[in-house]
């Protein structure tokens, strides 16, 4: 005959209770954020898609977009003074500068050539750190593509209107101008301001030769002091040989 | 991996495929084109025939593949998950009737994203091969446009033109959601309007309407 063994009576722990509790409530915490989002699209109309088709989300100040050159307002001249500090801190060497010396107006050197190969440029950002003066900036258009290699190598000009896009829009909006924002000075002057300051420099040669000048007489007008110096030494070493 | 005459771009070998030979292949490509020449001939004559269909029936056919660019996941490395997020609720890839797909028989449009080493080249080629004509290829991030960073480096191809033909490049490292999103744009306006569009002048539209957008 087959004793079929009795099985053990569980006791029902009180954290069974627990845990069916804690089900219910987590499932009712799951439902309600799905309610609150679907009130949320549904009736608040607050949908999480972006609304315009080829939109974007709200660009920020310090959105790294693609770089642009900028002008000065004052005196209608680009920025750039050619010193190549961009094109030697690229990781990438995506910056090709040519430049020419001494341009009336332009304080030091002039770039004539001055392209980004955005092909390679990764947007790092070390360029618009090193620059000295407000001339590279990052702007907020992002809308860069193209259907071949030579599309996305911007030229002087490009970059120029890039820039100056970006300049207009920050007066616009109200954040101030290119020295405001970058916190660097422009080093670019007027035609007249040139001018000023080489008469400047030449009315210092100037007074320079003309104090050379005087500190010549002064030492043709006293002859006799240094007669008698010479005197005296010679007194000494005769003395030192006597 | 057997040679392909249609093309004349380099493609590195795989040891282990197998092999097919070249005689062979031939006929074999011979018979299948043959086969399908006078259906493709039929219809043409046919709709080219009928007054209304023929003058619509480019623009239909245009329309059709624009707005149907299934993808093919192509994520090599941190730009894939600037695709994800483009395939995400927030960049609806799938209002523009854009859908992820893991096989590249169902696929018009292959997506790469990220950098493209020597070992993986010959994998993008063979999946290229494999997708359906019509097929579209957009080059995302630096990497994969002109090996960026990588630029000269020993174990990257510098672009992945050299292996695929490219469509749109895209650059940026990687590019955010929108700029892909740009570039699906400038492919959609290319299967419009043929190789006539200019990003210049999308890229001023695009600017003087953020002009127009200003909050004052």
């Amino acid at each position: 005959m087959k004793v079929t063994p009795t099985k053990p009576i569980i006791p029902i722990l009180p954290s069974y209770w627990q845990d069916i509790l804690d089900s219910i409530v987590t499932v009712a915490k799951g439902m309600w954020v799905t309610l609150r989002n679907f009130g949320r699209v549904v009736i608040k109309r607050q949908a999480t898609t972006i609304t315009k088709k080829w939109g974007s989300r709200e660009i920020a100040l310090r959105y790294r977009g693609t770089i642009g050159l900028t002008i000065d307002k004052r005196t209608g001249k680009e920025n750039c003074i050619g010193c190549l500090a961009c094109e030697r801190i690229c990781p990438d060497h995506c910056i090709h500068i040519e430049t020419i010396d001494d341009k009336p107006g332009h304080k030091g050197k002039y770039p004539v050539v001055f392209i980004i190969d955005n092909n390679l440029c990764s947007l790092c950002g070390l360029c618009v750190e090193a620059c000295p003066v407000p001339a590279l900036i990052h702007t907020e258009i992002w809308q860069v593509g193209g259907y071949s290699h030579r599309d996305l190598v911007f030229d002087k000009q490009r970059l120029l209107e890039i820039g100056e896009w970006q300049q207009e829009r920050w007066i616009r909006v109200g954040i101030g101008n290119i020295d405001q924002v970058t916190g660097k000075k422009s080093m670019q002057m007027t035609d007249e301001e040139w001018q000023a300051e080489e008469e400047k420099k030449k009315a210092a040669a100037a007074a320079r030769a003309q104090r050379a000048a005087t500190a010549r007489q002064q030492q043709t007008a006293q002859p006799e002091k240094t007669k008698h110096f010479s005197g005296s030494k010679a007194m000494s070493q005769e003395t030192v040989e006597g | 991996m057997h040679e392909r005459e249609r093309t004349p771009i380099w493609v590195p070998e795989i040891q282990g495929q197998p092999v097919l030979p070249k005689e062979l292949r031939q006929q074999k490509l011979e018979i299948v084109l043959t086969r399908f020449d006078w259906l493709k001939e039929i219809a043409n004559r046919v709709l080219d025939g009928t007054p209304i269909v023929g003058r619509l029936k480019d623009k239909v056919f245009r329309w059709a593949r624009k707005s149907s660019l299934w993808y093919m996941t192509f994520g090599l490395a941190c730009c894939a998950i600037e695709m994800m997020a483009t395939a995400g609720p927030r960049y609806d890839f799938d209002r523009f009737g854009m859908i992820p797909r893991a096989t590249p028989r169902q696929a018009d449009l292959m997506i790469v994203a990220g950098t493209v080493t020597y070992k993986m080249a010959p994998r993008v080629r063979i999946l290229y091969e494999q997708m359906a004509e019509p097929k579209y290829v957009i080059a995302m991030g630096v990497c994969a446009t002109n090996g960026g960073p990588f630029y000269d480096a020993y174990s990257v191809l510098n672009g992945v033109d050299k292996v695929v033909p490219v469509d749109v490049y895209v650059p940026g490292c990687p590019p955010t959601p929108e700029q892909l999103l740009w570039g699906v744009k400038l492919l959609q306006e290319k299967i419009e309007r043929g190789e006539l569009v200019r990003p210049e002048e999308l890229m001023k539209e695009a600017m003087n309407e953020m002009i127009g957008s200003e909050k004052r």
